[in-house]
């Protein structure tokens, strides 16, 4: 009997014990919670126009449109207005003039411009967007190639040398990758395709977007959004008659007006009514990286980058947008800002010097296309190729509605090139436009010429350790 | 409690009643092996200072009472201890000690006597870790154990330390050993969140718990652990009762701490000096930069008060005195079928860095129950409570470390309002010391319940259910002042729980025919980890009175995650002994893990192992006098590694938010083929004992063969993608292992002294890619060991004019003052060469001392922080002493160039900022007083202990940074980064140096 119940107590413990050796092996198929699998993303016409919204986030990055693009711009081209105050090494090297191929700065634009690409590239395929409804196709191919075209652009003018119009333009630009990588052996090495064919695939990627995509698209890519950034690509192309004609195609659309003042341009919850394409920023983005460097306010901004006495001096006494703010305290936030400069007041860092208030908040929306560029763009191109007087305004009009706004006297008799260049510099200053711009104009940078090869960004060095076919750009090829 | 306080008393009132009665006891000491007597063997009354030795014919004649205890000793043989009783001769016979041979090593699912093991297990001596005053076990047992280097993050409080096993086996894949308590897999990776260092769950475990520490090195011993067994496995036992009456132990130690080191930074006349020099140095016509006169540029950078005579000593600003208290009350005993141990510890401790504190909670229940003869069962369980206050990382303005970078001129108070001073070149960190709250509150149960059948005579059936339950919850206040915080304050409420349960039912087999025994275990385990959190960030509080998340205005991030991982497993182990000489072990296990695709999910990981112990054969008997003990060993197998990131097989697409809408974006791409991370290892040992085991020792040469690495394997950005895990690659830890314990002298002053020492040597082999770097410092390179360091090689300072020189290239002796024509060249390497340690014990009348010494030798360290901490004043940062010796005049020959604000010289990241990181450290001291037994049965206590101990006393090193043990991982660390980043300080708190007080009762 003592015998029997042993036995019994045994199969006890093994009953189970088998019973669970039998239904183990599917408790190792655990699907993650918080991510899906990419077979769903792409199968369903809401996960499609979900991807799309996820584009733009991308787009919005700091390494790109976000701030860097912004940065590169205003610290190569900085002289004696704007001095960098900070510690970071990254920034210095570009204001130093010599960046570094290792500058993380450089490395973080490089991946998320190609992460972006990636994804316009995977919503390109016909396979997706025949997923779509009928009316979904056009818009979500259109800012697809809205994003693509524009970045390639960006990227082509930072990391090429100059465009030079009527030439061949055989220099390297970036590597354009026009197809998707869902797959390890998609990841293939790509060699650098010539700044021309850079250009022309933006432009065709822009035109095209401008033609599938319905003027105003709220808050997203939009026909009038893909002719600005093609007015800008053709002025830096020095096509003055098509940029004139997309940059006249915003203006006259009446779709946008010019904000009230200056200062109502900037650090806006949602857009203004100048605001072409804007970064989104709520109180759950992100912290703003050009919040970051550029302010100095209670809890937001280093206050890095600090403007000299003597580029205020360029505005007339009575411009909104020279106009400094002395009597600022502790404490003070953008909503106590009312001037478009300010003493800082950081809490991070505070030098105590002179910051602009055009981005005083991490989480306000951050233009990227203002109305105000487009008349600086007619203006520009209207004056250079005087045979073709696009739109109704004269450039000297168009000058003048800029300064009007900004209750700075308007010019009476006609602009001379020097006055519509420096109308560009007093109004778009530190939106990332003064590289090109001095670049566009040929003129010296801080004692190097207009096409240095230390005025480009350097190949990533990781991205040249991958891809062997990546030529470096001369002037960073001597030392790694 | 009362029966025990009276048999108490009456054994007290015995004990004095027999005091004072004086005798001569005589006898003879012989040896059992031999019978022929022991000579100059020691005699001690126990708790006196009485005592002699044998003489030639083995005999000795003492002093003693009847209640007294004799000890009898002999360098090699076991101690013996006799209460004189009534008896006027006591002779005796004293065996061989086999030290520690016949010691029981608890091995997976079973345990083994030390002189029949045939892999490479070494048992860490526990005694006296509990009084060791630091956080967790892994700095208790630092320098104690040979191939196993032990590395402490920095001197901040429960940090993760570094435990290496015989090297790094992994690129991608973690690198840590497999901890394994009580038989369950503990969850041991860092649960705080990533803006901070990360914190151990084992600073968790109450040393005093602790009964053994057993680390599995080689294939052989740890093949059983299959999938995660290639860093080595650290099995820890917790104590169990004895039969016995009811034994209490209560230990109370008190100790106060500063840090081991300072670094020497300027004065106030130095700081001055040194910055109108390197302004001069850029001044035309008296402006620098061309721009504006020296006291205007002081007066924006450092400030109104920089020419008010302050000279501000902010390293000081930085510390607090430490201190530490802890206590440790247990209770252990039972009957014949019923034991028990129970144990509660309490400890609280303040770091030596403001506002780092810690206190920990723990209680213990661990009972044993022989229910029949063939059925047994039993349960341990622990409840902890972890609680700390952190500070920030070491990368943030906030941490109070960077306090060093502040300007001497600028004083920590201002001196109009007497708030903390805010005009300084850098945020004053005080002020998050004063507004801020970093409150990490773990929770966390082990429990682990056993049932034992036996089914057949030397058949056992063993099923065991154990679970780790942790909690941790982070709360976290920035107030309105802080850098954090502003404009007005901000929180935290961070949470993670941590489900970790294990069930494993195995079948134990023993058999014994004749000169042949056998020991069978087979059998399976079934692992699930499921882990939930979610974090949530608040910002906008009406005042800083309000700290909590729900007196915020507005919430700004948010997140939630689940995540999970299972192993299911199958293993086998034979072991076979022949005639106690020759020892063979075979395992095996199969190992399934939701890590890896369908495909390549189960993995299979074979060992075997052969040990011979050549003195039992008759040919030794001849030299048995002087090689009393000699085995040789010898293993191969194969372990596996799985420690990556869950989900790392599947393309994946995650969700982001972008303008108040929700969308989604690949962030994976597939990798359906991924599979297990494989570790061949071969190890041949040699354990050997001279002159009657006096001194023992043994000796291990390994080579351990990673391939199939788990490699984030850099892709071409320009696919959208920055890397993939892959099997790819190959690595190889090479080195050999030497420990050795001598018994110098025993008898009534006893001297033992260990020594352990270990050389690796690590090599990548095969990366199928580009170099790998995380921060363009540490690189892992083919050919070279992990993370080895390459930058620029700084060549000093040319003579003619102060300009910083870097080596063009390593080919080359050819120098340039322009840093981009210098190519990055190896300069040094993060891995030790040798570690080991070196511990002496003396004992004599009642007093003992221990003095353990560990060091680490041929490695360097990088100073991130260097480029602005010895920048010859390029810009504000106060500055290390060193850098007055800057170049100065034409002909001046120094290695610091010269001081020129803001442009740079010599500042770029090069192997200036890299130095030697070899150190020598008395990491523990510790003095004790037993007092004599006579003295503490009347106090009614068995034993009365006190001790002086002294934490890192003192270091010998050439690191001119705080402390040579560093490793600064930084923020948003991967796995990957974590074991490629070594050797890195970034403003990094060194240890503490503590001094204990401390009392051990036992009654």
């Amino acid at each position: 009997m003592k015998n029997i119940t042993s036995k019994y107590k045994f199969w006890i413990l093994i009953v189970p014990v088998l019973a669970m050796l039998a239904s183990c092996t599917e408790k190792l198929e655990i699907k993650p919670k918080q991510s899906i699998n990419a077979d769903l993303a792409l199968t369903t016409s809401d996960n499609i126009k979900a991807a799309m919204v996820g584009a733009y986030s991308q787009a919005s990055n700091d390494g790109i449109f976000g701030s860097y693009f912004n940065e590169y711009s205003e610290l190569y081209a900085a002289t004696n207005d704007m001095r960098f105050m900070g510690t970071y090494q990254q920034p210095r090297e570009f204001y130093n003039k010599e960046a570094t191929t290792t500058n993380s700065y450089v490395e973080t634009t490089w991946i998320q411009a190609y992460e972006l690409i990636n994804t316009c590239n995977t919503l390109l395929q016909d396979e997706v967007l025949a997923v779509l409804d009928e009316g979904d196709i056009d818009i979500v191919k259109g800012e697809a190639l809205f994003l693509r075209g524009w970045i390639i652009f960006e990227m082509t003018r930072l990391f090429g040398l100059p465009y030079e119009p009527g030439q061949p333009n055989n220099q390297p630009g970036i590597p354009l990758v026009l197809t998707p990588t869902s797959v390890v052996s998609d990841a293939v090495p790509v060699a650098r395709n010539t700044v021309e064919q850079c250009y022309t695939q933006a432009e065709d990627d822009l035109t095209m977007a401008r033609d599938l995509l319905p003027a105003m698209n709220g808050v997203y890519g939009s026909s009038l959004s893909a002719s600005a950034v093609l007015a800008r690509l053709y002025l830096q192309m020095g096509n003055y008659p098509l940029a004139a004609a997309e940059a006249s195609r915003v203006i006259e659309s009446g779709n946008f007006a010019l904000a009230a003042t200056p200062m109502k341009a900037f650090n806006n919850p949602e857009n203004s009514v100048e605001d072409i394409f804007a970064i989104q920023k709520n109180i759950n983005s992100s912290i703003g990286w050009l919040t970051v460097m550029y302010g100095s306010l209670a809890g937001a901004g280093r206050g890095d980058y600090e403007i000299q006495q003597v580029f205020l001096d360029r505005f007339d006494p009575s411009d909104l947008r020279g106009a400094l703010q002395e009597d600022t305290q502790d404490g003070y936030t953008i909503d106590d800002i009312t001037m478009m400069y300010y003493i800082g007041v950081g809490t991070i860092l505070n030098y105590g010097g002179i910051n602009t208030a055009k981005w005083g908040d991490y989480y306000r929306n951050i233009p990227l296309i203002r109305l105000a560029e487009m008349y600086l763009i007619r203006a520009e191109a209207n004056f250079e190729d005087p045979g073709t007087d696009i739109g109704p305004n004269t450039p000297t009009e168009d000058i003048n509605v800029i300064r009007v706004r900004a209750h700075a006297p308007h010019y009476t008799g006609d602009v001379t090139r020097e006055q519509i260049r420096e109308e560009r510099y007093l109004e778009l200053c530190w939106e990332g436009h003064r590289l090109h711009d001095l670049k566009r104009w040929k003129q010296n940078i801080g004692g190097f010429a207009y096409n240095a090869g230390n005025l480009i960004l350097p190949i990533p060095f990781r991205e040249m350790e991958v891809n062997d076919l990546l030529e470096q750009n001369p002037w960073y090829s001597a030392g790694k | 409690m009362r029966k025990l306080l009276l048999t108490s008393l009456i054994i007290c009132t015995l004990a004095l009643s027999a005091f004072g009665q004086q005798k001569t006891v005589t006898g003879t000491v012989t040896d059992i092996s031999d019978g022929l007597p022991v000579i100059g063997a020691t005699v001690l009354v126990q708790g006196t200072s009485i005592g002699t030795a044998t003489d030639l014919n083995g005999k000795y004649s003492i002093q003693a009472e009847p209640g007294s205890t004799l000890v009898f000793r002999f360098v090699g043989m076991k101690s013996q201890s006799i209460v004189v009783g009534d008896r006027s001769v006591v002779d005796v016979t004293l065996e061989l000690d086999d030290v520690g041979l016949d010691e029981v090593i608890v091995v997976g699912y079973g345990s083994a006597i030390k002189r029949e093991l045939t892999g490479a297990i070494t048992k860490v001596e526990t005694k006296g870790i509990a009084e060791i005053p630091v956080a967790s076990f892994e700095s208790a047992i630092q320098g104690k154990t040979s191939g196993v280097f032990i590395e402490q993050a920095s001197g901040k409080l429960g940090e993760t330390v570094k435990m290496r096993i015989r090297g790094s086996s992994s690129v991608s894949a973690n690198n840590q050993p497999l901890y394994v308590v009580d038989g369950v897999p503990i969850t041991a990776e860092n649960l705080s969140n990533s803006g901070n260092q990360p914190t151990s769950p084992l600073a968790d475990l109450a040393m005093t718990d602790v009964e053994s520490i057993q680390i599995l090195k080689d294939a052989s011993a740890a093949a059983i652990y299959g999938s995660r067994a290639s860093n080595g496995v650290v099995i820890i036992q917790t104590k169990r009762g004895k039969a016995g009456a009811t034994k209490f132990d209560v230990q109370y130690t008190t100790g106060i701490s500063e840090p081991s080191r300072l670094v020497e930074w300027l004065n106030a006349d130095q700081y001055l000096e040194l910055f109108n020099e390197s302004m001069e140095n850029v001044s035309v016509d008296g402006l620098v930069w061309e721009w504006l006169p020296k006291e205007d540029i002081w007066e924006m950078y450092v400030g109104s008060t920089w020419d008010d005579g302050y000279d501000t000593d902010w390293q000081k600003e930085a510390f607090q005195k430490g201190s530490l208290n802890r206590i440790n009350v247990s209770g252990s005993g039972g009957t014949e079928k019923t034991r028990y141990y129970a144990g509660l510890s309490y400890d609280d401790t303040k770091g030596i860095l403001r506002g780092n504190n810690m206190n920990k909670m723990s209680a213990r229940l661990n009972l044993d129950q022989q229910a029949t003869e063939k059925f047994s069962f039993g349960m341990q369980m622990n409840v902890i409570r972890t609680e700390m206050e952190r500070v920030q990382n070491d990368n943030a303005f906030a941490t109070p470390l960077q306090l060093v970078a502040q300007s001497p001129l600028t004083p920590v108070y201002d001196p109009e309002t007497g708030e903390l001073n805010t005009e300084t070149i850098y945020y004053n960190s005080l002020i998050s010391l004063r507004d801020e709250t970093n409150n990490q509150t773990s929770f966390r149960s082990l429990a682990n319940i056993y049932a034992a059948y036996t089914i057949v005579k030397d058949l056992t059936f063993k099923s065991e259910f154990g679970s780790d339950i942790y909690d941790l919850r982070e709360r976290n206040f920035w107030g309105r002042k802080t850098i954090t915080g502003g404009p007005a304050g901000e929180a935290q409420n961070r949470s993670v729980r941590v489900v970790n349960y294990n069930w494993e039912n195995y079948l134990t087999y023993i058999k014994t025919l004749g000169v042949h025994h056998l020991n069978l275990v087979g059998g399976m385990s079934y692992q699930q980890s499921n882990s939930i959190g979610s974090d949530i960030f608040g910002k906008g509080f009406p005042t800083d009175d309000f700290t909590n998340i729900d007196n915020a205005a507005e919430v700004t991030t948010y997140g939630g995650w689940e995540e999970a991982t299972s192993y299911l497993s199958y293993f086998a182990r034979a072991n076979y002994k022949i005639n106690e000489k020759y020892f063979f072990t075979l395992s095996g296990r199969v190992d399934g893990s939701s890590r890896f695709g369908v495909d390549n999910r189960f993995g299979f990981f074979p060992a075997g192992s052969a040990g011979w112990i050549i003195s039992q054969e008759d040919f030794m008997a001849e030299v048995k006098d002087v090689l009393s003990y000699l085995k040789v060993r010898a293993s191969y197998g194969v372990t596996g590694n799985s420690g990556i990131p869950d989900f790392a097989h599947l393309a994946l697409y995650s969700s982001v938010n972008y303008a108040g809408r929700t969308g989604i974006e690949s962030i994976q791409l597939p990798s359906s083929e991924l599979g297990w991370e494989n570790t061949a290892q071969l190890d041949l040992g040699v354990d050997f004992g001279f002159f009657n085991n006096r001194i023992t020792g043994e000796f291990d040469w390994y080579q351990k063969r990673t391939s199939d690495l788990l490699l984030y394997r850099t892709l071409p950005a320009t696919s959208g993608h920055e890397g993939i895990w892959n099997n790819v690659g190959e690595l190889e830890n090479r080195g050999i292992e030497f420990a050795l314990h001598s018994n110098n002298l025993s008898g009534k002053f006893i001297w033992t002294t260990d020594f352990n020492m270990a050389f690796n040597k690590n090599t990548i082999i095969d990366i199928n890619g580009p170099e790998i770097t995380p921060n363009g410092i540490n690189y892992v390179i083919e050919g070279q060991p992990i993370g080895v360091f390459k930058i620029v090689k700084y060549a000093g300072v040319d003579p003619d004019n102060g300009d910083a020189l870097y080596y063009i290239s390593s080919d080359s002796d050819e120098t340039t003052n322009n840093y981009n024509l210098a190519e990055k060249q190896i300069v040094g390497s993060p891995n030790p060469d040798f570690t080991g340690g070196f511990n002496n014990y003396f004992e004599y009348a009642g007093l003992d001392l221990n003095v353990l010494i560990s060091f680490v030798y041929g490695n360097e360290i990088y100073n991130g922080a260097g480029v602005y901490q010895s920048a010859n004043g390029d810009w504000f940062d106060n500055q290390t002493a060193d850098q007055m010796n800057r170049w100065q005049n034409v002909g001046d020959i120094t290695d610091v160039p010269q001081a020129r604000l803001g442009y740079g010289n010599g500042t770029k990241e090069s192997s200036r900022y890299l130095s030697d990181g070899s150190y020598v450290r008395f990491r523990n001291v510790n003095l004790g007083y037993t007092l004599p037994k006579s003295l503490t049965s009347r106090m009614k206590m068995s034993s009365v202990r006190v001790y002086l101990g002294v934490q890192n006393l003192y270091t010998l090193t050439n690191y001119k940074g705080w402390d040579p043990e560093v490793n600064w991982v930084g923020a948003g660390r991967s796995t990957q980064n974590n074991n490629i980043i070594q050797g890195y300080d970034f403003y990094t708190a060194p240890q503490a140096r503590t001094y204990t007080l401390g009392i051990n009762l036992s009654f």
